[in-house]
């Protein structure tokens, strides 16, 4: 029975914008340090200061927030792939499905930017995947704000290894089930690539009101997202394709679930049983959610998990995988199909 | 043992608005309708249809919105006291906390005209109380953007009957542990007037990505906000004051009591096991809630519950008092707390 990482992480170096087209050099990310001495301390119980800042579009992102420092620079940087696939191996890891860290955050609201940058990173995962093709898999970044290129990149990415589209929970300033995003959804159903949300918010605006960061920040917009897709019926329009709602933990489910019945009551309706079962939604949940609550809701084969690998923040847990299998917190047939079918399902592996 | 309706609604009237001071009159709010007469559907089940719109600072809001259509116009407008208290003695509600309608919204960036539809809406208020100040208690809308001002409308608040503080998820394009908002934290533990956080929004931004509505709307804000305060320490700071979470449901409490614990675990700190209780926080259920599930993480002496009357969305019942009292969802001694001591424990009463 393979173990699926269904949640893992690279961390963007500069090697990852070499990848960047000539014409847009000018464009290309830059690494800048404190000038002085004074460091931003970190929330990794000071392992780590915060000295290197990437500049994306005129504005500053921490280089080094949320580090995993029980992983190698040279594999979580996938600067040896061998490394990344030796620990794999130590963590008993078949597969890890890969995620972006900088661009978990709102980074710009100027097309060409994020076209030029988008690019480029979906080229550099392309490399990291013909490096292991079995072992490494990756969701591709879409260039949302120029949604006439998005095709010509999700072709990319599905020849080149990728099993998803990357999206958060707030896009170009819009909520998931805008019209705006049809037509990526129609690509993602024609390629077989699902739309996996993950924690993250694509929003400057919302990054303006919630500069403190939080749950509020990165977390409920992919729980607001999850509501909004069902409640507006836009999977049923797009019946084969598959959604992801990833680094959130699942113990929210009960809530929406409830909230979802008032709502659907109010039209006078019933939330069916299978509510994610027939909408292919998924959900990675984390070792320390009330599993016994949440599998009723949300059916065997719609949880998934991850490690987190490459980060540190409250998603992270290196061992998640081992834990699910070995901690009897589900039962074992239960624990299988979250580590390997549902996330096969969910990626098309 | 009284019944008290934590979150109850009036439904402004342009009565509300002749109370605005005539130096202000140019800010008073009108009422248009369309020209052909014709009315767009609304969302409950073909009772009425909007044809009225609130015309405020130049931006338009439908006024026949999320109407409770088992109440009577003149009981939710308030034009008759006499027919509110009836209405009230066949629910055997004994007393309502009052709350606004259109305020659920955000209105104006205008800082005058933010402060004179205010001060209108507070005049208005006192007067109702005037009218049955054993029955009726009110929370004051406090005028943000002047915040030199918001002294003076609390304490005349306090002084006719209010008892808290109208606040939404997000106010003023900022998180509510903003220092921004100190000083008004700083007047309600000195007046003893709880900061009373409904659904709804005071962000302009927010409401242009979530124009489909939906939980990340209008719910979520006010989830984080409970959260953010905690997180960020704030009613340590504030250690009177009291603190309520309102029109939410409290279904969500475990998930996000969960996420609270994950990261204090990081910052090498434990969550106490009563942490609402610690913090004068206040949350107010929907019958619906699985009580099981809630009532550990809230703890008995931090529930209330309203009826959410005079509105049609997904937290109103206007049964829910009776409910909570005779369908045995919770114990009875703990069903009588939430009708009545918890709710004076918040509101002061």
């Amino acid at each position: 029975m393979s173990a699926i990482d269904a949640d893992a992480h690279v961390i963007e170096c500069e090697a990852t914008f070499d990848h960047l087209d000539p014409e847009y050099h000018d464009l290309k990310p830059r690494v800048m340090v404190q000038r002085t001495e004074d460091v931003v301390l970190m929330d990794n119980e000071g392992r780590q200061p915060q000295r290197e800042f990437w500049v994306i579009d005129g504005r500053v992102h921490p280089k080094e927030g949320n580090i995993g420092h029980n992983t190698s620079k040279e594999s979580r940087e996938m600067s040896s792939i061998a490394a990344r696939l030796r620990h794999m191996d130590a963590l008993e890891i078949d597969v890890q499905v890969l995620y972006p860290t900088v661009f978990l955050r709102a980074w710009t609201d100027d097309p060409t930017v994020e076209y030029a940058i988008c690019k480029a990173y979906n080229r550099w995962m392309a490399s990291i995947w013909t490096a292991a093709p079995d072992r490494l898999r990756w969701v591709v970044m879409p260039p949302l704000l120029s949604m006439g290129k998005v095709g010509e990149e999700l072709r990319f990415a599905k020849e080149n290894g990728a099993v998803g589209v990357f999206l958060r929970g707030i896009e170009c300033e819009m909520q998931l089930n805008n019209p705006y995003f049809r037509r990526l959804y129609e690509l993602g159903e024609e390629l077989d690539l699902a739309m996996c949300l993950h924690s993250g918010n694509g929003s400057l605006t919302h990054h303006e009101i919630y500069k403190g960061g939080g749950l509020a920040r990165g977390k409920l917009p992919v729980v607001a997202a999850f509501s909004e897709l069902l409640f507006s019926g836009l999977p049923a329009r797009f019946p084969k394709l598959r959604w992801g709602f990833i680094e959130v933990s699942a113990e929210w489910l009960p809530y929406v679930w409830n909230d979802m019945e008032l709502r659907y009551r109010r039209k006078g309706k019933r939330v069916p049983e299978s509510l994610l079962a027939d909408n292919n939604f998924y959900i990675a949940c984390q070792v320390t959610d009330d599993l016994e609550r949440i599998l009723p809701l949300a059916g065997p084969g719609q949880l998934v998990i991850g490690t987190d690998y490459g980060h540190h923040d409250t998603s992270t847990e290196i061992k998640a995988l081992r834990l699910m299998r070995d901690g009897g917190r589900v039962a074992a047939a239960a624990a299988d199909r979250i580590l390997g079918d549902n996330a096969r399902a969910l990626y098309g592996l | 043992m009284a019944a008290i309706d934590a979150d109850a609604h009036v439904v402004e009237s342009e009565e509300t608005f002749s109370y605005i001071d005539p130096e202000f009159a140019r800010y008073r709010p009108w009422v248009i309708v369309p020209k052909d007469g014709a009315g767009l559907r609304l969302d409950n089940e073909g009772k009425s249809a909007q044809r009225e719109y609130w015309v405020i600072d130049g931006r338009v809001h439908p006024k026949e919105q999320n109407i409770g259509h088992n109440t009577s116009k003149e009981s939710r407008e308030m034009s008759s006291i006499t027919a509110r208290l009836q209405h009230m003695d066949e629910l055997e509600i004994d007393i309502q906390v009052l709350y606004p309608t259109l305020f659920l919204r955000p209105m104006t960036d205008d800082p005058a005209c933010e402060y004179a539809i205010c001060k209108a809406y507070n005049r208005w208020l006192a007067e109702i109380w005037k009218s049955a100040p054993d029955r009726f208690r009110w929370v004051a809308m406090p005028p943000l953007r002047s915040m030199d001002k918001v002294a003076d409308e609390l304490r005349f608040a306090r002084d006719h009957g209010g008892v808290g503080v109208f606040l939404r998820g997000i106010e003023f394009e900022k998180q509510l542990d903003n220092p921004y908002f100190f000083p008004m934290y700083e007047l309600g533990e000195e007046l003893d007037l709880p900061m009373c956080f409904h659904s709804g929004i005071g962000s302009f931004s927010h409401l242009r990505i979530y124009p489909l509505g939906g939980l990340g709307r209008g719910k979520l804000p006010t989830v984080s906000a409970f959260h953010q305060l905690l997180m960020a320490e704030v009613p340590a700071r504030f250690p009177k004051l009291r603190w309520a979470f309102v029109e939410v449901s409290s279904q969500w409490l475990p998930y996000a009591l969960n996420d609270l614990e994950l990261r204090l675990k990081r910052r090498g700190k434990r969550m106490s096991k009563t942490i609402l209780a610690d913090n004068n926080y206040f949350v107010t259920c929907y019958v619906t809630d699985d009580f099981d599930y809630v009532l550990p993480a809230a703890g008995e002496g931090q529930l209330v519950i309203g009826t959410d009357y005079g509105h049609h969305d997904t937290a109103t019942e206007i049964e829910a008092l009776r409910l909570m009292r005779d369908t045995g969802k919770v114990p009875a001694a703990v069903a009588d707390r939430i009708l009545d001591a918890n709710a004076r424990a918040l509101y002061g009463l």
